[in-house]
């Protein structure tokens, strides 16, 4: 069970939250925006990863 | 296999919300993810006993209807998941034609067993 991958993608996303309240004090908010996105784009691509992972498995499992 | 599976469960919970708290714009992304990797163990676990009742010797139709059925299960759990994570991003257009086509496929898949169903209805009732 991937609980490495799960606490992994938590610290980065509990960093890029940090990071971006950081830059919205600063008055950076597109810089704060731009870190907040590329956070977001990192979760989607390994949950797209996931995903593909588990569809492949239902369907060699099930035979669909 | 239950408590990992409860553990895990409960540590993404706490980690979304923790998550939410703080202001992360991505947490229902996150907890999408978490779904997925708890399935991912639930379908890698049971595999192995899924593939072995597919492969049970009850004769050519007896094995077919394992077959399909088996299918079918497939079918709801892989449109029930799509639904969930899309009603999880709150896209309930998206999550009811997810499960429409599901049921459509289920229907689909077993249209030759309804239909020797009505066959088998309409001897007996010949007969009688």
């Amino acid at each position: 069970m991937d609980v490495d991958l799960i606490l992994k993608v938590c610290g980065v996303a509990m960093i890029v939250t940090v990071v971006c309240h950081v830059m919205t004090k600063a008055g950076k908010d597109e810089q704060s925006n731009m870190v907040s996105l590329v956070g977001i784009v990192l979760v989607l691509l390994l949950l797209a990863e996931k995903m593909g992972e588990l569809i492949k498995m239902l369907k060699e499992v099930f035979g669909l | 296999m239950t408590l990992k599976v409860i553990g895990f469960g409960v540590l993404v919970a706490l980690t979304s919300f923790l998550l939410s708290e703080l202001g992360f714009k991505g947490k229902k992304i996150y907890s999408t993810l978490g779904i997925c990797l708890l399935l991912l163990y639930f379908v890698s676990s049971f595999g192995d006993f899924i593939s072995k009742l597919m492969s049970v010797d009850v004769g050519k139709e007896g094995g077919e209807a394992i077959k399909a059925a088996l299918k079918i299960l497939g079918i709801s759990q892989a449109c029930s998941l799509a639904s969930e994570v899309a009603g999880e991003l709150s896209e309930r257009g998206v999550a009811s034609a997810l499960m429409l086509v599901g049921k459509l496929e289920i229907l689909l898949v077993s249209l030759p067993y309804i239909e020797k169903m009505i066959s088998f209805a309409r001897d007996l009732f010949a007969n009688i």
